[in-house]
C-alpha cells in the first residue's frame, strides 16, 4: 500500500474505523503543526494504532509510510518491529525494505540499527549479503560512518575477515584520502588471527605505507597509519620483555624515509613530525641507557674516567638530538602557523629535558 | 586538504559602510531565533524533528541560558512536557508519545538541571533503568533494542553524575569499554574498530573525564589529532579529509579543554570562522557559511564561543555541556545532601 498521488489513507477503506490523533508537541502546542497534510495523517493514525497497540498488517504499512516520509523517527521502527514480531514477518524481505529506505536516504542511525537487528535474528546465513549492503552504501559514500560501523560488526559477528584486507587496499587505491579505509586496515590487521598479527605484517604494511605517503605526501591518514604501526611494534615490543628486532621497523630506516619526503616536500608537517619523534625517541634512548648504566654499575665504578666518559658520550647524543629537534620545531611552527603552539609545547619538552641533563 | 575558505554572502560584503555584521557575536538575532523556533511549526524541519524535541529544546534552552537569557523562556511549559515524556520505566521520550531512550533521558535530566528542577525526579529509579541497559563489557545500549555505542556511555555516565547516582553502574568496566574503543591515532570509535571521530571522543574523553579515568586517554596523541582538524578556513572538521562545520567546534574543542590543550590550536582564527556562519538576518548559526540555520549548530557554535571564551557569555562546562554555574550548583547540593 502506498500514500502515493493525491489519495488520502482517510479515503481508503482500510484505515476508516480509526481517528487520527493530533500532535501535542513541545512546549507550545497551541499552534497547529504544519505537517504536510499527508504526513500529518499519517502521524495521527500511527499513533492511534499505537494507543491500541495494534500490531497487524495494516500496522505494518502504516510504518513502511511513514518510514519513507521520514526515516528517522525511532519510534516508528521500533513499532516496527514489535509488529515484525507480533506477525512473524520474513527478514529477509525485511531486509529488502531496508535496503529500499536506504536507497533514498542512508544517514541515519535507526536504518542501521534496525538492519542489524534483523542480522542479528538470520544469522550468519545473511552475512554475505551485509557486507555486500555496506559495500554499496560504501561506494556512495566511502566514508559512511554507519556503514563501516555494520559492517566491522558483520566480520567480527561471523568471522568473515578474509577478503577484508583485499576490500581495504581496493578502497584504499580508489582513493587514497580515505581515513576510513586506513582505519579499517589498522582494524583488520588487529583482529584477523590468520594474518599472524601486527609482528608478522609489519615488513608488509610498512612498505605499503611509504607507497602511499610518497605518492601524496600531505595526505595525513598514511601518516597517521605509520605512526599507529610505529606506535603498536613499540607497545608489542615492550610487552615481549625479550625485545628482540622488528623487521621492518628500523628507526636508521624511518629516519631515512622521512628526509627523503622532505627532500621531496619541505613543506610537509607530517614527515617533519615524525624527525621530531625519532630524535625525542633517541633522547628516551639515551637517558634510559644512562639510568641501565647508572643501576647495573651500583654506583661503583661512577665518579672513574669510563663511567664519565660513557655518561659524555650519552650526553653529546642527547644535546645533539635536542639540537636538531628544537630546529625542528621552528621550523614546524613556521610551516604550520595554525597549530604553532603545539609545535612550541614539543619545543618547550626538549627544553626542559635539555635542563634537566645539564 | 578540503578547506575551502569562507565565502561572505554578498548580502553580508554589502553591510553598512562595508563592515561585515559577522565578526562579531549577533546576540539578539539568536535570542530571538531561538524564540521563534516553537512559533516556526511551519517549517519542514520542525516536522521531521518531532521525535528529537528533547534534545533540540535543550540546545536552545543551553543557548540561552549561555547568551544570559533563559529567563525568556517559558519556565513552567517547558518542564511540565518535559515530566510528559517520562515512562514508567524512569527513562525519557523525544517527545510525548515516544518511547525512552537514554539520549532524550540525558536531555531531559540537563534540562532539569538548568532549571534547577532535579528534585522534581526519582533519582533512583532512573538510576535503575539507566544501569539496567549496561552490558556485561562495561557498554551501554540506548534502549532494550541492543544499539551499542560509546555515545551511550557518555550517556549514562553524565546523567548518573548530574544525579548523584554514579555508584548505581559498574564505573570502571564502563571506562574499560570506551579505552577499548580507542585507535592508533589516539581517538576514539563508536564501538570497537570504529574509525576515530571528533563526536565520539567528545562522548568518550568527556565521560572518561566524569568518570576520573583520563588516564586511558593518550592525551599528547589525541591532543595534536583534535588540533590537526582545523583547516585552513579556521573551522574545524570532524575527520581527516572531510569538511569543515561549527558542531565539531564543539566536539572537538570541549576535548581539547578537557585534555587542558585547547591552546594548541588558532583560537582566533576558529571564533572568526563560527561568526562567519552566523545569520545576520534571523539569526542562528549553520554548519558553513551562508547554509541554512538550525538549533542544533546554533547551540555548538555559541557554546564553542564560549570555550573561546567570548565576552558576555556564560562559561560551559567541557565536560557536562552545561553552564559551569549549573553544574556546580548540582554538585555542592549532592555534597550537601549526599544520595
Amino acid at each position: 500500500m502506498e500514500a502515493s498521488g493525491t489519495t488520502f489513507l482517510r479515503d481508503t477503506d482500510v484505515w476508516s474505523d480509526l481517528q487520527p490523533v493530533p500532535q501535542n508537541d513541545g512546549p507550545n502546542p497551541v499552534v497547529p503543526i504544519a505537517y504536510s497534510a499527508k504526513f500529518e495523517e499519517a502521524m495521527g493514525l500511527f499513533r492511534a494504532i499505537q494507543a491500541l497497540d495494534e500490531r497487524s498488517p495494516r500496522a505494518l504499512d502504516l510504518t513502511s509510510i511513514i518510514i519513507h516520509l521520514n526515516s528517522a523517527n525511532y519510534t516508528v521502527w521500533r513499532y516496527r518491529r514489535l509488529v515484525l514480531v507480533a506477525l512473524g514477518s520474513d527478514l529477509w524481505d525485511e531486509l529488502n525494505f531496508v535496503y529500499d529506505i536506504a536507497m533514498e536516504n542512508s544517514k541515519n542511525y535507526q536504518l542501521w540499527h534496525h538492519r542489524r537487528w534483523c542480522a542479528e535474528r538470520l544469522g550468519k546465513e545473511c552475512g554475505d549479503g551485509e557486507l555486500a549492503f555496506t559495500e554499496l552504501s560504501l561506494s556512495k559514500d566511502a566514508k559512511h560512518y554507519h556503514a563501516w560501523a555494520h559492517r566491522v560488526w558483520v566480520l567480527r559477528e561471523y568471522d568473515m575477515w578474509e577478503g577484508e584486507l583485499d576490500f581495504c587496499s581496493r578502497l584504499i587505491q580508489k582513493d587514497m584520502l580515505n581515513n576510513s579505509a586506513w582505519n579499517q586496515r589498522f582494524t583488520v590487521i588487529r583482529s584477523y588471527d590468520k594474518l599472524g598479527g601486527l609482528a608478522a605484517m609489519l615488513p608488509q604494511e610498512m612498505e605499503y605505507v611509504k607507497k602511499h605517503i610518497w605518492l601524496d605526501t600531505d595526505n595525513e591518514s598514511p601518516w597517521r597509519y605509520l605512526h599507529g604501526l610505529y606506535n603498536a611494534s613499540a607497545v608489542d615490543m615492550h610487552a615481549r620483555t625479550t625485545g628482540g628486532s622488528q623487521p621492518g621497523l628500523s628507526i636508521q630506516g624511518l629516519r631515512e624515509f622521512a628526509v627523503l619526503v622532505t627532500e621531496k616536500n619541505p613543506f610537509c608537517v607530517h614527515a617533519l613530525s615524525l624527525l621530531l619523534d625519532l630524535e625525542m625517541q633517541s633522547i628516551v634512548t639515551a637517558i634510559n641507557d644512562e639510568g641501565n648504566r647508572s643501576k647495573t654499575e651500583g654506583g661503583q665504578d661512577s665518579g672513574t674516567e669510563a663511567s664519565e666518559g660513557t655518561t659524555a658520550q650519552l650526553k653529546s647524543i642527547c644535546r645533539l638530538s635536542i639540537e636538531k629537534g628544537r630546529r625542528l620545531c621552528s621550523r614546524l611552527q613556521e610551516i604550520d602557523p595554525l597549530r604553532k603552539k603545539y609545535w612550541h609545547f614539543k619545543d618547550g619538552q626538549l627544553m626542559s629535558i635539555a635542563q634537566r641533563w645539564e | 586538504m578540503a578547506s575551502p575558505s569562507p565565502s561572505p554572502s554578498v548580502k553580508a560584503q554589502a553591510g553598512i559602510g562595508g563592515n561585515n555584521p559577522r565578526t562579531t557575536l549577533l546576540i539578539d538575532k539568536h535570542r530571538s531565533y531561538i524564540k521563534s523556533l516553537d512559533k516556526d511549526t511551519q517549517s519542514l524541519d520542525y516536522m521531521m524533528t518531532e521525535h528529537l524535541r528533547m534534545s533540540g529544546v535543550y540546545w536552545g534552552l543551553t543557548t540561552m541560558n549561555i547568551l544570559g537569557s533563559l529567563g525568556e523562556m517559558d519556565e513552567k511549559k517547558v518542564i511540565d512536557w518535559v515530566l510528559k515524556c517520562q515512562h514508567p520505566c524512569g527513562g525519557f521520550g523525544g517527545n510525548v508519545d515516544h518511547d525512552p531512550h537514554i539520549l532524550y533521558t540525558l536531555s531531559a535530566i540537563q534540562i532539569l538541571a538548568l532549571y534547577d528542577k532535579l528534585h522534581l525526579l526519582d533519582a533512583d529509579q532512573i538510576a535503575a533503568y539507566i544501569s539496567g541497559l549496561q552490558l556485561a563489557d562495561g557498554s551501554f545500549v540506548g534502549d532494550e533494542w541492543g544499539e551499542v555505542d560509546t555515545r551511550f556511555s557518555y550517556c549514562a555516565i553524565s546523567c548518573l553524575s548530574l544525579l548523584g547516582r554514579l555508584d548505581k553502574i559498574d564505573v570502571d568496566r564502563a571506562a574499560a569499554y570506551i579505552a577499548s574503543c580507542k585507535n592508533f591515532d589516539g581517538g576514539f570509535g563508536c564501538t570497537p574498530g570504529g574509525e576515530s571521530h571528533a563526536g565520539q571522543i567528545f562522548c568518550c574523553v568527556g565521560a572518561l573525564a566524569i568518570a576520573g579515568a583520563l588516564h586511558y586517554v593518550d592525551a599528547d596523541l589525541l591532543g595534536w589529532w583534535l588540533c590537526e582538524r582545523q583547516v585552513k578556513s579556521g573551522g574545524l572538521n570532524g575527520r581527516p579529509e572531510k569538511l569543515p562545520d561549527v558542531c565539531y567546534s564543539w566536539w572537538v574543542l570541549s576535548s581539547l579543554v578537557i585534555l587542558d590543550r585547547v591552546h594548541w590550536l588558532d583560537k582566533d582564527r576558529l571564533k572568526a570562522f563560527i561568526l562567519s556562519c552566523q545569520d545576520e538576518e534571523r539569526g542562528g548559526i549553520s554548519d558553513r557559511p551562508d547554509d541554512m540555520v538550525d538549533v542544533f549548530h546554533t547551540f555548538f557554535g555559541v557554546a564553542g564561543l564560549s570555550l573561546l571564551e567570548y565576552p558576555g557569555l556564560k562559561h560551559i562546562d567541557p565536560a557536562y555541556a552545561l553552564p559551569v554555574e549549573v553544574v556546580q550548583r548540582v554538585l555542592s547540593r549532592q555534597r550537601q545532601t549526599p544520595a
